[in-house]
């Protein structure tokens, strides 16, 4: 398998923002022409998580020429249709219906988080309905402990016990997500991540802290992930997809060479 | 016109929007008398072989799918569960018989340095004969998501594979299958989509 490199893109009523401390989130655009720009450069697989704490959605905005969509799913739905690279969906998904709906809005897959942690179940009734491989989990941790609600809440598990918990349960890919280093470009966690790498038999998806490409490749080298997804960086640098895959393949990382139009 | 064969949990959004995109026409069913219109047919599906199974059954089209594809000839293509549906049987399901189009089995993957399981993401595929479209010796990345792959016991009608031994893709006389997603493979995958929209149909 190639190593994967994943832009995450959040979303926050509507509209694409930047994070920083799970805290500060500053708009950056409309989502519909980011995903059209990522599938048309080629991305190995898209991560969209919806952080919107209430169901307004604006995306209005009269400088983007594009349709109103007024809730999550209708957006989902929109984007999904110019996307030919695999395609994660994650935010407020509580029950099976609601991954049911958002399978049938045309995601891939389905990123899980609190809503594991309101419902013991979930996670092994969704296995048994949607097969392990449609089901990702979000770790968001700080402290080597695991938090949900948008890191408002503290688990009682820490980092390694509840990636074993999903592992058993039956999830198909962990993405690990470090607070601490949300949009501070510090490099990724290294030290975490290869524990969790080291732990489970699932792939592991690193996220946190990529400030540059150097520190795509130094992941890889140091903690052997399946896949880094990184945010901030592919919205502020120009052409960043094209240049951190160029950085990658020139480090010998074994990653699909597969270059789109930009 | 293509039939697209909806079995309800398998997630057909995504091969819709790339027929969308190819403008390639085709009709959404889960009739199993909708079967005698279309020309062709694909049969996408994620999940477990036997409730892949046991939902073909539900809504008839066990029977009809065989008697189209191997009595009247039409090209067929199976995404992911949808190939692995063409086989006599799999180790995911024990007891369950599968539509027996090709002759094999389905079994686990071996356990591998080179992928975890399930086998989720891109790898490098080598062409072993010409497939729809795609020319024998290329070596392209497509994209799999799977723990379980075919075993034809045929070795010729492997056309595709990867990882040195994963069936990736399968074609006997008009049967088409693919483990990987050719709807989210990129260039490469549309292509293939595209290709098999323009079989002629045998008579």
């Amino acid at each position: 398998m190639k190593k994967r490199l994943i832009p995450c893109i959040f979303l926050k009523n509507g509209m694409i923002v930047r994070s920083e401390d799970f805290k500060i989130h500053q708009i950056i655009g409309n989502p519909i022409n980011q995903v059209k720009r990522f599938s048309d450069w080629a991305v190995d697989e898209i991560i969209y998580i919806d952080i919107s704490e209430s169901n307004k959605y604006d995306n209005r905005r009269d400088d983007h020429k594009i349709k109103t969509s007024n809730s999550k799913l209708d957006l989902l739905s929109e984007i999904s249709k110019n996307i030919f690279v695999p395609l994660a969906f994650g935010g407020g998904i509580r029950t099976t219906d609601d991954i049911q709906r958002v399978l049938q809005m045309g995601a891939d897959k389905v990123v899980l988080n609190s809503g594991m942690f309101f419902d013991d179940l979930l996670l092994t009734q969704a296995v048994e309905i949607f097969g392990s491989q449609a089901l990702v989990a979000c770790v968001d941790y700080k402290d080597n402990f695991v938090y949900f609600e948008h890191g408002r809440s503290k688990s009682k598990y820490t980092v390694d016990q509840w990636c074993s918990i999903l592992e058993k349960q039956g999830i198909g890919e962990i993405l690990l997500n470090d607070i601490s280093r949300d949009g501070k470009s510090t490099g990724y966690d290294l030290k975490t991540i290869s524990m969790i790498v080291d732990m489970v038999n699932i792939p592991v998806i690193a996220l946190g802290g990529a400030g540059d490409y150097y520190d795509f490749i130094e992941c890889f080298e140091e903690s052997d992930p399946s896949a880094v997804a990184a945010g901030n960086i592919f919205h502020f640098k120009e052409h960043s997809y094209y240049h951190a895959k160029k950085s990658l393949e020139q480090a010998n990382i074994d990653i699909r060479k597969e270059y789109g139009v930009f | 016109m293509i039939g697209l064969i909806n079995l309800g949990n398998s997630n057909i959004q995504s091969v819709i929007n790339a027929l969308d995109c190819l403008e390639i026409d085709y009709f959404v069913t889960d009739n199993y008398k909708d079967l005698k219109k279309c020309s062709k047919i694909i049969l996408p599906g994620v999940g477990s072989f036997s409730n892949g199974v046991l939902r073909l059954k539900e809504l008839k089209l066990f029977d009809s799918l065989k008697s189209e594809v191997l009595t009247k000839n039409k090209p067929i293509l199976g995404i992911c569960l949808g190939m692995q549906m063409f086989f006599d049987s799999s180790e995911e399901s024990d007891g369950i018989e599968g539509l027996g189009l090709v002759s094999g089995r389905v079994v686990r993957l071996p356990v591998s340095d080179n992928y975890k399981i399930p086998r989720i993401g891109w790898a490098d595929s080598r062409l072993c004969s010409n497939f729809l479209g795609l020319t024998k010796g290329q070596l392209i990345d497509f994209y799999y998501v799977h723990s379980f792959h075919a075993q034809p016991n045929d070795l010729n009608t492997v056309v595709i594979d990867s990882d040195s031994g994963i069936v990736s893709a399968i074609k006997y006389k008009n049967i088409y299958g693919c483990q990987f997603h050719p709807e989210k493979s990129f260039k490469s995958g549309l292509k293939i989509l595209e290709e098999f929209s323009k079989l002629k149909e045998k008579r």
